[in-house]
């Protein structure tokens, strides 16, 4: 999918001005105010930059397919999204009321920002001495880009990208365990985890969940009791792979108060929401490194049935014009999440209208072999129910005979009988 | 034979990595061709190359001393001499005399065009005279073997610098030029006569340049300057330092030939030229922006042998403006910063800017050197101010003493707020050795210090420590907020920061909190040959 990035001038520090340059072709986004508490402000964009740049290396051919940040103004904050270049790894900051002070001249939308070396370097050379302040507008003072003020960028977005930065939505909207993390407990794990290389599996981080949760890292078996967090819950035992990506939460660890951290279980994907007062940070990481969130996954498997198109016109007419929905039809916000028309906040439970794309957004994702399987077996009416049975479970098929399938953690994503069962019911419905 | 006498010239000035190398090949030729190797040895070096032999400590009154003495093997490039006068022929309006000099070039380097006809008579008999005399005395460069291989564009032949120092027409020559000085003349003129004239008429030739200032040409080439300056081994100060100072910050950055004509002034100048190449550091521009890799310690080649002979020298004044300006060369070996050590060298390599020359003088001492001369202050200001942007005001922070940093801790706290683990822990070891410089803000100090204490990365984790104890030492108001911040720290897992927070909590008096004294006999428990000696006065407390 081809994005034209189209900016006036670069994004920087100008004295005490952040100013953020936005996509000339998207919405007329506008922004002016102070910013509360800038040091965390920094911190935030600069740990979403390192979400940005995320990948074992970055050779100059995919260097243009990074995608700018996407800015979203609504009336009840401003987030700022990315997904690295390796799609997996997601970061959102967001800045509810109260990160921003004298608020004025806004309007409401959403548009890519200009995030270029220049305003990495501003950013790293704020301090809390002076007051700062934000401003997204397309007019104003430009800050030039080697001597020149315009510029336009054609970046071919590979549709895997795309549509992980939609499943992420989905992701975001299930049901998880919640583990409360101190910082000073994570970050006795990330030095112990910088200091070491590991050089043979298993290369898990075991969580423990309980009373007294506990994290343990592989292969070293090195035990952390996490003695200032607390777990609410039936006790678990979750394990997350792709663990060095939780560095990128370095530069905001020393400023959150806590961090909340949203496990889908083993093998599936994790949150982990820095608390930085009125700013927050969001790690979205997929199952391990090397596995993008489209692979298998398949998370709007999980979403509720879909709506039908009247009441998904209807819904989307009342979240554009109000921007933010408490509550509301919510396979219909889900299925919008997944046209890239919505954003899901875990932290507020809200809604909030953003459009991800200025035009029609990717076809949707080709069938796997499991989907293809499952439609088979759906068109010849063989999967009827699905019993569970400890953490297997049992599909009975044709009223015939049963299937036993595997662990029902779903490390592999959805069995073929699930997805079945899913189709069938979202179609009667 | 040639090659063999021009590396046993140069050997001095080779990297120790390098030396070897070459040391075993001279040798073998000396047993091979002992007579040969004799006989080599029996003539003078005369390569005009790179630094020859270390230059000795000298006073700043005698900047030369040392070089190897201008011989018979300096002067201009032929080809570039006879290009030279080809060009001034064309500017100056002299069609015959133009294709006469295209006749006497190989027929790649001829001009096809013709310049009008209208020069003067006098110019025109200067210019044939001056063509007549490279033709005249042209040849291959002592001490170049002419059969070895080279590329294309190498030009091995030379017109002797004595020609042009005792030639009939150089007054005459030097009037034409200077009269040819305008608005539109651009660089290209002053290669012409850094190439051509002789000393006294580039002097002259200099003055009226700085006098009239003319602008620089969209495609003019330092090179085309310092190239023949170079090879002549002469420095014309005030040429030079017009070019090099007459427009805004130019160079930006510390370009290749920026330093290139600071080291010919200062190597070669004499005291003018040393005052110019002042001048020129002193305007040296500090980074604007954050990045990671312009680290401001490597330079090219001419600029280390600058500042080498500037140490040799025991020039504190150049030495100072260099550290307040970042114009230092310096590299690593271990945890010890050297200045690079480079004989003096004045041609461009082609290579990347890099300082690690493999021998040096620590910088430790540089600096012992350089304090007298009255710019600490002001060095460790700029540095404060700088951290964030690049390595080298880092390295020099390290370098100050603690009352360098009395009345800077505005300056200093920046830096604990910095999202960058090193510039974090540089100033807390500057909390660590001056804790004094915060008292109007030692609270602050103490808050940003128990921050850093649950970094990721133990260096900074174990700094905080140190600097949370010097903190409390020697602020009895934050005496408690410091203990207790150490206190928090317990909760750490990696035993070098639990042990830099064991030691910095027995040089401050405090009450340990419940839960610290339970962590503190765990500790003690589960690793006595780490944590016993360090607890045990804690519990007793």
């Amino acid at each position: 999918m081809e994005t034209i990035l189209s900016y006036l001038g670069a994004s920087g520090l100008d004295t005490d001005v952040v100013r953020l340059a936005p996509n000339q072709r998207r919405d007329p986004t506008r922004l002016h105010a102070g910013i509360a508490d800038p040091l965390c402000f920094r911190d935030a964009l600069l740990a979403l930059h390192d979400v940005v740049r995320s990948e074992l290396f970055v050779s100059p051919e995919e260097i243009p397919r990074r995608l700018d940040p996407l800015i979203t103004v609504t009336p009840e904050g401003v987030f700022f999204e990315a997904f690295s270049l390796d799609e997996s790894s997601y970061g959102r900051v967001a800045l509810r009321p109260g990160a921003l002070t004298g608020l004025r001249d806004t309007s409401y939308g959403c548009t890519n920002i200009d995030f270029s070396p220049g305003l990495v370097s501003g950013l790293r050379q704020i301090r809390s001495g002076r007051p700062m302040s934000l401003e997204v507008a397309r007019e104003g003072i430009v800050v030039e880009h080697d001597g020149r003020q315009d510029r336009e960028v054609k970046i071919e977005l590979p549709d895997s990208w795309m549509r992980g930065f939609l499943e992420v939505q989905a992701a975001l909207g299930l049901p998880s365990q919640t583990l409360t993390l101190a910082p000073i407990d994570l970050g006795n794990v990330l030095a112990y985890l910088r200091g070491r290389k590991e050089k043979e599996s298993p290369r898990g981080l075991v969580f423990e969940l309980g009373p007294s949760p506990k994290v343990t890292v592989e292969p070293w078996d090195q035990t952390f009791v996490l003695r200032k967090s607390s777990y609410e819950g039936p006790p678990a035992t979750v394990k997350v792979w792709g663990r060095r990506r939780l560095l990128l939460l370095d530069k905001v660890l020393p400023r959150a108060s806590q961090i909340r951290v949203r496990f889908l279980g083993t093998g599936g994907p994790s949150f982990w929401t820095c608390d930085l007062g009125s700013i927050s940070f969001l790690l979205g990481m997929s199952a391990w490194s090397a596995r993008e969130w489209t692979s298998s996954d398949c998370f709007r498997l999980f979403e509720p049935p879909a709506a039908n198109e009247s009441s998904l016109a209807r819904t989307l007419a009342t979240l554009e014009e109000r921007l933010v929905l408490a509550d509301g039809d919510r396979a219909a916000l889900g299925q919008l999440c997944l046209l890239g028309r919505a954003m899901f906040d875990p932290e507020t439970g809200r809604w909030f209208a953003r459009r991800v794309f200025s035009e029609n957004p990717p076809d949707p994702a080709p069938m796997t072999q499991r989907e293809r399987e499952a439609e088979q077996m759906l068109a010849l009416g063989q999967v009827q129910s699905i019993a569970t049975a400890g953490d297997r479970h049992e599909a009975l098929v044709k009223g015939r005979y049963h299937v036993m399938c595997g662990r029902m953690s779903l490390q592999r994503g959805p069995c073929k009988h699930l997805i079945a069962l899913h189709r069938k019911v979202t179609r009667a419905a | 034979m040639a090659l063999y006498r021009n590396l046993s010239a140069t050997l001095s000035s080779w990297s120790p990595k390098l030396k070897p190398y070459f040391e075993r090949a001279l040798a073998d030729y000396r047993q091979t061709y002992p007579g040969e190797a004799e006989q080599a040895g029996q003539e003078t070096p005369v390569i005009a190359a790179p630094g020859t032999s270390p230059a000795p400590a000298a006073s700043a009154t005698a900047p030369a001393a040392g070089l190897p003495a201008r011989d018979d093997s300096t002067g201009p490039s032929a080809q570039r001499a006879l290009l030279t006068v080809l060009r001034l022929a064309f500017d100056a309006r002299l069609p015959r005399l133009h294709a006469t000099i295209n006749d006497s070039l190989d027929k790649l380097l001829r001009d096809r065009e013709a310049p009008e006809d209208g020069g003067r008579a006098d110019d025109a008999n200067t210019l044939a005279a001056l063509h007549q005399v490279i033709l005249e005395h042209r040849g291959t460069r002592p001490g170049i073997d002419p059969k070895a291989s080279r590329s294309l564009v190498e030009d091995i032949t030379y017109v002797p610098d004595r020609v042009l120092e005792s030639a009939p027409f150089a007054g005459a020559l030097a009037d034409l030029l200077i009269r040819m000085i305008g608005e539109k003349s651009g660089l290209r003129l002053a290669a012409a006569a850094a190439t051509v004239l002789s000393r006294e008429g580039l002097d002259r030739f200099g003055e009226a340049w700085a006098a009239r200032s003319p602008a620089r040409g969209p495609h003019d080439d330092d090179r085309n300057l310092l190239d023949p300056l170079a090879q002549r081994r002469i420095a014309p100060v005030a040429l030079l330092r017009s070019i090099f100072t007459q427009s805004g910050e130019h160079p930006v950055e510390l370009t290749e030939s920026w330093q290139r004509a600071v080291a010919l002034l200062y190597v070669l100048g004499g005291d003018a030229g040393r005052t110019a190449a002042l001048a020129m550091v002193a305007r040296h521009p500090y980074p604007k922006e954050v990045n990671e890799y312009a680290n401001r310690r490597d330079f090219y080649d001419p600029h280390q042998a600058t500042m080498w002979a500037a140490w040799e020298r025991r020039d504190a004044e150049l030495l100072a403006i260099a550290f307040e300006r970042f114009a230092i060369p310096y590299f690593w070996k271990g945890s010890k910063a050297l200045l690079s050590k480079r004989e003096p060298f004045f041609i461009s390599t082609g290579y990347a800017a890099r300082s690690d020359t493999g021998e040096g003088a620590p910088l430790a001492d540089v600096w012992k050197l350089v304090e007298p001369a009255g710019r600490v202050a002001a060095t460790v200001r700029a540095s404060l101010q700088r951290a964030e942007l690049c390595e080298a005001p880092r390295t020099f922070l390290e370098l100050a003493s603690p009352e360098a940093f009395s009345g800077l801790g505005d300056d200093v706290l920046p830096l604990l707020e910095s999202s960058n683990p090193t510039v974090l822990a540089t100033g807390l070891a500057i909390l660590g050795r001056a804790p004094a410089c915060v008292a109007d803000r030692p609270g602050e100090a103490v808050t940003l210090a128990g921050r850093a204490l649950t970094s990721t990365r133990s260096g900074a984790a174990k700094e905080a420590a140190v600097a949370l104890a010097a903190l409390g030492n020697a602020h009895a108001s934050v005496r408690a907020q410091a203990f207790s911040a150490l206190a928090d720290g317990l909760a750490l897992e990696a035993a070098p920061v639990l042990q830099a927070i064991l030691k910095s909590m027995k040089q401050l008096p405090g009450k340990l909190p419940g839960d610290a004294r339970q962590r503190i006999v765990e500790l003690s428990n589960a690793d006595p040959a780490k944590f016993e000696k360090l607890v045990k006065p804690l519990l007793a407390a």
